[in-house]
């Protein structure tokens, strides 16, 4: 009987296929929905989230080859003698000016190191590249017969692999950081040798043991004539990818040395000067701010309309020393006997110990229970631990995420200004000094052209350049007024023991078709904080150290009276 | 050859690959329940991506995407029951009963229609416990944590719920060869 009901479901449900359009009606809703960057609190940690979709098209692509090229070094390794050996091998090849490397469908990538410098050819005729010396990105696109040149600053590649590789001397300390940041679980490296293309060659072949959601192999070949690596492959039951290495004497010059057209429309989106020089002092000002710091945040739903939320919000605790971070982050369930009621008001009078502005509240809160995630992030590699919903057990893998901590949030750097095409959106009066505006204009992440997303950031010269204002709405020329609001100011600002500026307290609002709501942002920070080196190693986290993560709260159906 | 395919959940997945990735498969899951209205079942799977846009951020990778995508789909579509049953029209037999598809529907639409009735016809939650065992693939530990029950207890309820569904597909088959 298994059988019969696991087929007669698959078949049934297989069966029926959506209408023509509906797809595309549905994306269209989606883009009303989604404020484009609703991310008001560091998101850091979180294994999931938008951040890699509004990329633009040349760091995305860099950070695929680049991601690609991490991904096949063996995310979790023991160190043994062979592990050692594909080490030294790597370390022969980096010392090559330039490293080349083509793929089976004709792309070809050439990528030089400190300062990166990347450019891509693909099947297609488009031609991508990334300078980070400039801060430059350009992309040809063969149909529209067009080179886009554009801003593009290390800061946009700071959560990226491309970041990762632009902050690396060479194509050895890129592989090598993943390496030593996460060898501590389980695969295994072999030694052998083999014929390949008539050629004797080392390959040094890695189980992956389950390892990170490998399941299969992976082989490292090194022409033991040279010492450098020549190949690298995965296979994952039948299929086998890899990429060939080759170590040319020098780069492309630029695009057009790839065979772009010269007569080729240019178009200019680089930022202006009055532009560049207001976001040149926010980064500034972002990068005064203290290295080390203990903070705690917590982030709750305070207005409800609509449908209910699924949970009522979250608490963040960070330590951030240098580059180590860690971050340990707590649900604010919904509880289970919600009323069908009055549930807006009792939700309110659950949001109310987390609004004293008491850190001491948030911390007696925070003893009571423990973590559903801990992050850490040490060398650029980024890892998170929680317990897995359907067996139970503790899930540690390494994500990708933005580095920084909640500081992140302070100037909302998080956002892709620099490669959104930005021009200044004039001053306005704030209840502690003039603020200098940015505006920006970029097409919906859902429908692209049509309905726009456009993103305001107001920044307080008085404040360190803290980012006061901030608002995404998305537009859609077909259902004008509808738009989708995301809005989140500054209502109180603090300073740090060590004297530093932050927002102490932050209101955001989200208008959505669904209804509005608002969220009360509360953050401590002490930067005198003493922290211990040992809350960086996330290899003393085990399953007692968290708590599984609480099924949502079966509430989408109540909505708002 | 994309060095990105084939590495599962490497880079944080946006919720846009989820839709374009999952929404035939939501579609006709929403479609096979909601059998044989297809109006509904668009303006159902629209609601589930919306629902899923805003939940997106609170996912945190304990279930595939597909299957977390269900799990809201299952409720939407009780939820859309619920508002039929509300409507003077409609009765509890109305909700339980599956219309025979029209002259000239292909043997995809019947197939479609008879398992849509068999399962409507099952209480609800054994209709729950055997898509999530048959269709999410979950394990019965998997079932338990998820509903915060014991493993026995779900073992017994899906024996029942099996037991239920034979007995109803066995009866369709009857009435079908007749």
């Amino acid at each position: 009987m298994d059988i019969v009901i696991e087929r007669e479901l698959k078949a049934a449900t297989s069966a029926c296929q959506p209408p023509a359009g509906l797809d595309d009606s549905i994306a269209r809703r989606l883009a009303e929905r989604q404020t484009a960057t609703p991310a008001a609190t560091p998101t850091a940690m979180r294994p999931r989230g938008f951040r890699l979709g509004r990329a633009i098209a040349v760091a995305a692509a860099a950070c695929a080859v680049l991601a690609g090229l991490a991904w096949l070094i063996p995310p979790l390794s023991k160190p043994s003698t062979a592990y050692a050996e594909v080490m030294q091998a790597l370390a022969v090849s980096q010392e090559a000016e330039c490293t080349h490397f083509h793929e089976k469908d004709g792309r070809e990538c050439w990528v030089s190191f400190k300062p990166l410098r990347w450019i891509e050819k693909n099947k297609d005729g488009s031609v991508q590249s990334l300078d980070v010396s400039s801060e430059q990105g350009v992309s040809y696109s063969p149909s529209a017969k067009t080179v886009t040149i554009m801003t593009v600053s290390p800061s946009t590649l700071v959560s990226s692999p491309a970041g990762d590789a632009a902050r690396s001397a060479n194509m050895l300390e890129f592989l090598a950081k993943r390496l030593q940041t996460e060898k501590a679980m389980g695969a295994e490296v072999t030694k052998g040798a083999e014929r390949i293309a008539g050629k004797e060659m080392t390959v040094f072949t890695e189980k992956l043991n389950g390892v990170e959601n490998g399941q299969g192999t992976r082989r490292f070949i090194v022409d033991p004539a040279t010492s450098r690596l020549v190949r690298i492959e995965e296979t994952v039951g039948d299929k086998t990818v890899g990429v060939d290495f080759d170590y040319p004497d020098k780069m492309p010059a630029d695009v057009y040395a790839l065979g772009v057209p010269r007569e080729a429309k240019v178009i200019d989106l680089r930022l202006t000067a009055d532009t560049a020089c207001l976001l040149k002092s926010v980064r500034a000002a972002a990068d005064r701010f203290s290295k080390t710091y203990h903070a705690i945040e917590s982030d709750i739903q305070t207005s409800f309309s609509g449908e209910a939320p699924q949970k009522l919000g979250w608490v963040n605790e960070w330590w951030v020393k240098g580059a180590m971070i860690r971050s340990n982050s707590y649900d604010v369930p919904l509880p289970r006997d919600l009323g069908e009621k009055d549930w807006q008001k009792q939700l309110a009078e659950l949001a109310k110990p987390f609004l004293t502005g008491n850190v001491a509240d948030l911390e007696a809160w925070m003893k009571q229970r423990k973590p559903i995630s801990i992050g850490v992030i040490r060398d650029g590699a980024d890892s998170v631990a929680y317990l897995s919903r359907e067996d139970g057990k503790l899930v540690k893998r390494t994500s990708r995420r933005t580095p920084g901590g909640p500081i992140q949030a302070f100037w909302q750097l998080e956002s892709p200004i620099e490669t959104s095409t930005p021009r200044m959106g004039g001053q306005e009066k704030g209840p502690w000094g003039d603020l200098v505006g940015i505006v920006s204009n970029t097409p919906s992440p859902f429908t692209g052209p049509g309905p726009k997303c456009e993103t305001r950031w107001y920044f307080n010269p008085d404040r360190d350049y803290l980012c006061e204002r901030f608002s995404v709405a998305n537009f859609d020329p077909n259902h004008p007024g509808k738009d989708a609001r995301y809005f989140r100011k500054v209502a109180e600002y603090a300073k740090t023991p060590g004297g530093l500026w932050y927002p102490a307290r932050s209101e955001a609002e989200s208008k959505r078709l669904s209804g509005k709501t608002a969220r009360s942002i509360t953050c401590f920070v002490d930067d005198k904080a003493k922290i211990d080196d040992k809350l960086f190693d996330l290899g003393t986290v085990t399953a007692d150290s968290l708590q599984l993560t609480p099924p949502a709260s079966r509430l989408t159906s109540r909505k708002a009276d | 050859m994309d060095l990105k395919k084939g590495v599962p959940d490497f880079e944080p997945m946006a919720f846009d690959e989820v839709f374009r990735s999952h929404f035939r498969e939501v579609y006709g899951y929403v479609a096979y329940r909601l059998f044989p209205d297809r109006d509904a079942a668009a303006e159902v799977t629209q609601d589930v991506f919306l629902a899923a846009v805003e939940a997106w951020p609170t996912y945190r990778g304990e279930c595939s995407p597909i299957a977390w995508l269900r799990g809201i789909a299952r409720r939407k579509t009780a939820d859309w029951f619920r508002g039929r049953a509300a409507r003077p029209a409609a009765s509890a037999a109305d909700m339980n009963e599956v219309p025979a598809p029209e002259a000239g529907s292909d043997a995809n639409d019947e197939r479609t229609a008879a398992i849509s009735s068999v399962m409507r016809s099952l209480p609800q939650d054994y209709a729950n416990l055997l898509e999530e065992k048959y269709l999410d693939g979950l394990s019965v530990r998997q079932i338990a944590q998820r509903r915060g029950v014991g493993e026995k207890s779900v073992e017994s309820a899906l024996s029942r719920a099996r037991e239920a569904f034979r007995e109803k597909y066995e009866r369709l088959q009857i009435q079908q060869e007749r």
